[in-house]
């Protein structure tokens, strides 16, 4: 399938053989364990497959690691390219390992992307002098698209799906990327060894992209377009056999909706069972996606946890954030999972558009109520506002004021604000009820 | 955070881990210097690079001129990527902290960085303010209070245990306490680096790493010297006796992480206390204890009796003494492990459960009948810790021992259902009653019910003595050399193979067996006897009257040697 406002196609680009050219990609966690690099590993298939030297680390605060050995490694690979996930909360480090890299390297060229990067303002970048592109697309596209400029040398063009620093120290948007509607069309990180499930304890799997729901805190829809793009039941299946087989049979699906096709998930799960696989999973999903019969197969085929996402249990609250499902429908869906043996988990959080604190507390005690441990990722969090979400874009209109106007461009406002309905001290009233009623000190795993 | 060894390439994938084939990084570097100077700042500056990205410097002798934490905040501004928590040691007095002071100012400047970015301080002010023996402690928590509002996290170093009071302000205010005592010879440092290991051991409890692996790592720099950790430090092992040019590595004798978390356990009992951590404590050293029972039980006892200094409890007193009582028992320190567990019968220990164990330990002093009275007390009062079964198994043992056959099989006939343990003891039982038909039947039902290997030999020596009785000797005989086969063989063992060979007139090869025997015992007459029997049989008179002889002149009461002789003297 050819990729609009490019002239190649993935499928008929790793067939050829180009020069080789290394590239460093970085996973970076400075405050958490090591996570499967599931993003970055597929760029890195994809740059694999076009013949160039790709290095994937994975660097957190669980793995120590020294500053100059750091600097050694980039001196002795001299990458011409290194890439990073950029996060709100990582993104300090990233800036300083790209001067690394570039002291270390001269003449390599810095790239982001991930959430951070995706939309991130264009008078952000004049502040970041280390970076020559910023990843505006999906990743798979832009990274061969990058590469293959940075091989050829600058050419004053901007390079598509990305904002790109053109030689005079400016920037300039490139055409935008269109992503196939088959993700197939992309190689597998696992089924190419870019990943290898050995060194896992559990293993991140992303077989759809996409969310065709309108929540106004979310980026997801932005990201990753409106409606939902999969890998085919076969591929799915591929990746999942080679994880369970050669890792421990632990995955964590980071598909914002796992069962959003029951006839998909269907074929998914028998063809694990057929095959005899040996998995425990963790899934995410909406509980307008769940039925009674599908939450006892997804038990029998060896899901451990299913997440929803509530966000808040008072119906004006969800109406306002724009997420179109009854509380009560999630309350039958974690009702009737619990009864199938199912471990559930409830996404939730607080300082939403229109909601008071009495709105917050009552969130938790729905979650008790529904026989949901508040632990995990049930525990609740304030909303957190990034580049890409509906309400960053116009505060003001969802009841949003924020504490800081001196934040550097590049940065969201994060929870760095209050609202019309609730101020900074009565959410910290709210987190410290949540912190109480925890069983595990409040540690959430998915941000 | 979880222990490990450091950065790894990963096995099949494209991932790499850092760091590629270099040693990991240190992440804990203790300065016991008292004056630091200017080379000992110069290598710190050389070396704080190299130490792991997120990195804790312990100033343990102090920093009175700024030199450590100018260094520090060069180092920090030079490279972005590095974060430092600087746990620093300063007295606490009336006169205020002028160390801490500088330290503070020092920090704001990366919190003013951290709130413009919204990250986190990379200089992380953790004053250790040290109170003096006996010097009053509340104006060090007066100033923790106010460095609290200057985002350090302050904590105190005592030398005195705190009264109630001091404990319960520092607790609210959160700070920990660090207490050293008289016995504490390496001043601070000692204490600080007996808390580090502690915490890596600690972090076990929750995380994934294993009990007794390495701590986080860790150097030690003392008197201008270099130390691959902790430990090694204390031992007065260092790897660079001068600072110049050497970096920082880890270079553990891992062959010491075990003993040096139980004795580090111990020593910190009263520094657990202080910081109320009574339950986690306990139950580290109750899984340190448990670990160690096996391959070093003395250090296993005595994390046990930490356990049971940190009980809050009686239940928690009684259930530590049991696990001394027993790690006690497996040291062999009989007495101690007696009296130990009659501590926690007294403490509540279930009575049952005491007897069981009070039983074991007489088994190991080979006092079976006062076991038995402990067995049946157990018996009689019930215990969970083993079941009844297994209990009338113990007992039929003791009996056993005390070659009290009718006994030993009433109890293995309560022992439970069938096992090869269990029909080979009744087999023994049978063939020393003299019941030597109904003995093999329980040989072979416990052959049948598939003994361990290491079993098997025993099972095959009795089986063949019971053949030898029946006198089907060519079994026997098989059942006796397979016997000798599959276990460290006893002069018993070639004694009966050589006499069924004797009995089947194969003289020749019943003469090496009686060899091995006295090989063995050499002071086994009857085997010189034997010998000198079978080398008659073959025509060997002249050697066959020798050996007569020389059993005879070892014990004369050897009937067929003595007839032997005489037989072959007239002849």
């Amino acid at each position: 399938m050819a990729v609009e406002g490019s002239t190649t196609t993935v499928a008929d680009r790793i067939c050829e053989n180009s020069p080789v050219m290394r590239v460093v990609l970085i996973d970076l966690h400075p405050h958490s364990e090591p996570v499967t690099p599931i993003s970055l590993a597929n760029l890195a298939a994809v740059l694999r497959r076009d013949g160039h030297d790709c290095r994937l680390l994975s660097l957190s605060s669980g793995r120590p690691f020294s500053p100059a050995a750091l600097r050694g490694f980039f001196a002795e690979t001299k990458p011409l390219l290194v890439g990073f996930t950029a996060y709100q909360r990582n993104f300090f480090q990233v800036r300083a390992i790209a001067r690394m890299c570039k002291q270390a390297s001269p003449g390599c060229r810095a790239i982001i992307g991930g959430p951070q990067a995706s939309f991130m303002p264009d008078e952000a970048l004049d502040n970041l002098p280390e970076l020559d592109f910023v990843a505006r697309g999906e990743g798979e596209l832009v990274i061969r698209a990058v590469a293959q400029a940075v091989e050829a040398g600058s050419s004053g063009e901007a390079v598509p799906g990305t904002s790109t620093r053109m030689p005079d120290g400016s920037w300039r948007r490139g055409d935008p990327v269109v992503p196939p509607d088959d993700l197939d069309e992309y190689p597998s990180p696992w089924l190419d060894g870019v990943l290898d499930p050995a060194d896992w304890d559990e293993a991140i799997m992303l077989t759809s992209r996409g969310c065709p729901h309108h929540c106004a805190f979310c980026v997801t829809p932005a990201a990753f377009g409106p409606t939902i793009r999969a890998h085919s039941v076969e591929r799915a299946i591929e990746d999942i056999t080679v994880v369970a087989r050669r890792g421990r049979g632990r995955l964590w699906f980071a598909d914002p909706n796992f069962s959003y096709d029951a006839e998909r998930v269907h074929a998914i799960l028998e063809g694990i069972a057929r095959r005899n696989l040996d998995v425990d999973m963790w899934i995410e999903t909406r509980a307008d996606m769940l039925t009674p019969e599908l939450l006892r197969l997804l038990a029998r085929a060896g899901v451990h946890t299913v997440a929803l996402g509530l966000e808040s249990a008072v119906p004006r609250v969800l109406a306002r954030s724009g997420k179109a499902i009854e509380p009560e429908a999630i309350r039958e869906a974690a009702v009737t999972a619990l009864g199938a043996g199912l471990d559930v988990e409830l996404f939730s959080q607080y300082g939403l558009p229109g909601e008071r604190k009495s709105d917050a507390l009552e969130t938790l005690r729905f979650v008790q109520d529904c026989g949901v441990a508040v632990r995990g990722n049930s525990n609740a969090q304030q909303m957190q506002l990034y580049f890409g979400s509906a309400i960053i874009r116009d505060p003001a209109r969802h009841g949003i004021r924020p504490l800081r106007d001196d934040l550097p461009p590049y940065l969201a406002l994060g929870d760095e604000f209050e609202t019309d309905w609730m101020t900074k001290a009565e959410m910290d009233e709210v987190r410290a009820a949540w912190s109480a009623a925890s069983v595990d000190g409040g540690k959430r795993v998915v941000s | 955070m979880e222990r490990r060894l450091g950065g790894r390439r990963q096995a099949g994938g494209l991932v790499t881990a850092f760091t590629p084939g270099g040693p990991p990084p240190v992440e804990w570097l203790f300065l016991g210097v008292d004056t630091p100077d200017a080379v000992l700042a110069a290598w710190l500056a050389d070396a704080l690079p190299h130490c792991a990205w997120t990195s804790h410097l312990v100033v343990a002798g102090g920093d009175a001129d700024g030199l450590i934490l100018d260094t520090v905040a060069a180092f920090l501004t030079d490279e972005p990527l590095g974060l430092v928590h600087l746990h620093l040691v300063a007295p606490a007095g009336l006169g205020g902290c002028p160390a801490v002071d500088r330290l503070l100012d020092a920090a704001a400047e990366f919190q003013a960085e951290a709130y413009r970015e919204r990250t986190g301080s990379r200089l992380v002010p953790l004053p250790i303010l040290e109170v003096a023996p006996g010097d009053d402690p509340r104006p060090a928590l007066e100033a923790a209070g106010e460095m609290r509002n200057r985002l350090a996290k302050p904590s105190l170093l005592l030398w005195n245990e705190p009264d109630g009071r001091t404990a319960a302000v520092a607790e609210a205010l959160g700070m920990r306490i660090y207490l050293g005592s008289e016995t504490t010879t390496g001043g601070a440092m000692e204490v600080l680096t007996d808390a580090h290991v502690l915490d890596g051991a600690m972090a076990t409890l929750s995380g994934n790493a294993a009990l007794l692996a390495p701590c986080w790592a860790n150097n030690v720099v003392d008197a201008g010297r270099l130390h691959g950790c902790a430990r090694q430090w204390r031992r007065g092992v260092s790897f660079a006796h001068r600072l110049t040019g050497a970096e920082p590595g880890w270079r553990p004798d891992e062959s010491l992480c075990a003993s040096c978390i139980a004795d580090t356990i111990a020593v910190q009992a009263p520094s657990l206390a202080a910081n109320r951590r009574h339950a986690e404590g306990r139950e580290l050293a109750l899984r340190v204890g448990a670990a160690l029972t096996e391959a070093d039980p003395g250090a296993a006892a005595a994390v046990a009796a930490t356990a049971v200094r940190l009980s809050t409890s009686a239940t928690e007193r009684a259930d530590a003494l049991i696990q001394t009582g027993l790690s006690l028992l497996a040291a062999g320190r009989l007495p101690e492990a007696d009296r130990v567990l009659v501590d926690a019968s007294r403490a509540g220990a279930p009575p049952g459960l005491v007897n069981l164990h009070r039983a074991r330990v007489q088994v190991a002093w080979r006092d079976d009948i006062e076991a038995l009275e402990r067995y049946e007390e157990a018996l009689e009062l019930g215990t969970d810790a083993i079941s009844t079964e297994d209990l009338h198994f113990e007992m039929a043992m003791s009996h056993v021992r005390l070659e009290e056959w009718d006994d030993a099989r009433s109890h293995l006939e309560l022992a439970g259902g069938p096992s090869a343990p269990v029909a080979f003891n009744l087999g023994v039982c049978d063939v020393n009653s003299g019941e030597a038909e109904r003995a093999l039947t329980h040989f072979d039902r416990a052959l049948e019910l598939g003994p361990p290997d290491d079993d098997l030999g025993r099972v095959r020596f009795f089986r063949g003595f019971c053949l030898k009785e029946l006198e089907r000797f060519e079994d026997a005989a098989t059942d006796l050399s397979l016997a000798i086969e599959l276990e460290e063989p006893e002069p018993a063992h070639h004694n009966l193979l050589g006499y069924c060979l004797f009995k089947l007139g194969r003289h020749a090869e019943a003469v090496p067996c009686f060899e091995a025997a006295v090989a063995l015992d050499p002071t086994s007459a009857v085997d010189w006897a034997n010998i000198g029997v079978n080398l008659e049989r073959l025509g060997e008179t002249e050697r066959a009257a020798e050996l007569y002889r020389k059993a005879l002149g070892m014990d004369p009461t050897i009937a067929f040697a003595r007839d032997g002789l005489e037989r072959l003297e007239v002849s």
